[in-house]
């Protein structure tokens, strides 16, 4: 059972929103071209400003596009992902770094095909220390080899030093930004705490925008939903017009066939 | 300073049009009580004199009807001068009021190109303007034939009882707050505007951080109970 409303990717293809992340998808795969990256972190400068919302739309997207991809929720203070996508998340990424175990045990199939999560587990006392241990990079490294694209949720950036050190370890780090509620100056410090640590930020996801403040970059949509709609429509008038016709047709007929034949 | 199209301008002002409505009510409230309630209201009284030239000048020339546009400003004076101001206190009988509030209250005006001059009296009591009226008419013609040489100087119109009030004047009154309301409110908005400075769209982003924005996803979800999507 995968959440309905927030994977919309998964549950609405069609919609405009899932559009707007193959369009997300569509950049980062032609910026990839060149660069060969395949691991990503997805973190904010606040919470609740919908990353794991939009990591695991374009993880879904990816899966979509024939990619093999992983998703795990390195969010070790408040894990989401597993709620979101409706699987056991009791053992997972926290196992594998204190246990050192073997990581496909733990990776488990969602309900969108080529799409594999693998849960936070359980909460540890130290979520820093264990994201910045040795066995977590070895299994960065291990688990890239297995899979297309790696997409990694993590805690905020403004808040605490996991998304920091999360950005060391993967090619891309990816900001979302809550359009219209994040200050310039929380952006600029995400920012600064991302570059402190040499890390390759790909760019910034605007997330939440507002139709109406954003007019001009919904023009396309715009048009796009009304020509659909209106073919759609046209395309009913057609039908309706045409099966009248076709009554009609029928009815001529058989009034002919009811006609005496002279 | 940011480029602003007028659609995004209309948009900006549209989408804070509470504001607006606020500050035009605030400001139309504000000045019907205050019309309404605090200003004491005025009347004014009007009577019109012809001020002729000497009959002993026989014919019109040129110079004279020049004359006639600067006379206008003798008149003034004089039916403004302290004068006409005591003698009138002193006829009426107004204890209480000294001659500069009295030359307040006195305006002289010419109608159009004549020699037709109007002198209106604006008073709190519509009783007193009218006997003002009359009684600066009467001195300043008594003063003008005195001064100016002048003999034919002839009330035209008399002074009557002023019945409606001349200010406030309630409805350029209400126009004006409404309009400054709106333009108060304007105002707000754009305050308000350029001094939120949260990222709002792609090109926030590029000029706050200097980074690609790699995808904008619209709003989503529930709200309001209400599914919305794109």
């Amino acid at each position: 059972m995968v959440d309905n409303c927030t994977l919309v990717a998964h549950t609405d293809p069609k919609s405009l929103v899932s559009e707007a992340y193959r369009i997300l998808r569509t950049n980062i795969q032609f910026s990839c071209v060149d660069r060969q990256m395949k691991t990503f972190v997805v973190t904010s400068s606040n919470p609740m400003e919908g990353k794991t919302t939009t990591i695991a739309n374009l993880a879904v997207t990816f899966a979509q596009a024939d990619k093999r991809v992983l998703l795990i929720d390195c969010d070790l203070r408040k894990p989401q992902l597993h709620k979101m996508f409706g699987i056991p998340g009791r053992e997972g990424l926290t196992n594998i770094i204190a246990c050192h175990d073997d990581y496909r045990k733990y990776i488990q199939k969602s309900d969108v095909p080529n799409l594999y999560i693998l849960p936070c587990g359980t909460i540890p006392p130290n979520p820093s220390e264990l994201l910045a241990s040795n066995t977590m990079k070895q299994f960065v490294l291990d688990v890239s080899n297995d899979y297309d694209y790696i997409f990694m949720d993590a805690p905020p950036v403004g808040n605490v030093t996991d998304a920091a050190i999360l950005s060391t370890l993967v090619d891309g780090t990816i900001l979302v930004a809550n359009s219209g509620h994040i200050s310039g100056d929380a952006l600029k410090k995400a920012k600064e705490a991302l570059v402190n640590v040499n890390a390759n930020i790909f760019g910034v996801v605007l997330n939440k925008l507002d139709k109406g403040a954003n007019r001009k970059y919904y023009n396309y949509n715009y048009y796009y939903n009304r020509e659909y709609d209106d073919g759609q429509k046209k395309r009913k008038k057609r039908r309706n017009s045409a099966s009248q016709f076709d009554d009609r047709l029928s009815l001529s007929l058989f009034s002919q066939e009811n006609r005496p034949l002279v | 300073m940011e480029e602003l199209n007028l659609k995004e301008i209309l948009y900006i002002i549209l989408n804070k049009w509470w504001i607006l409505v606020i500050s035009t009510i605030v400001l139309f409230s504000a000045c019907y009580v205050w019309t309404n309630y605090y200003v004491i209201p005025e009347y004014s009284s009007v009577t019109t004199l012809y001020v002729g030239k000497n009959v002993d000048q026989v014919g019109i020339q040129t110079t004279d009807l020049n004359m006639g546009a600067s006379l206008i400003d003798d008149y003034r004076e004089i039916a403004k001068s302290k004068l006409v101001a005591y003698e009138v206190i002193e006829k009426l009988g107004l204890t209480g009021m000294d001659a500069d509030t009295l030359t307040s209250k006195i305006s002289v005006s010419k109608r159009g190109e004549t020699r037709v001059i109007q002198i209106s009296v604006t008073d709190a009591d519509p009783g007193r303007a009218l006997d003002i009226t009359k009684t600066v008419a009467e001195v300043f013609r008594e003063k003008v034939i005195e001064i100016m040489q002048i003999e034919n100087v002839q009330i035209i119109d008399k002074a009557e009882m002023p019945t409606h009030p001349v200010s406030p004047n309630k409805n350029r009154n209400y126009l004006m707050s409404i309009l400054l309301g709106l333009a108060v409110g304007v105002g707000v908005v754009f305050l308000i505007h350029f001094l939120d400075d949260n990222i709002k769209t792609p090109e926030d982003v590029e000029k706050c951080v200097d980074l690609p924005v790699i995808g904008t996803i619209p709003v989503f979800g529930i709200k309001g109970g209400r599914y919305i999507n794109g």
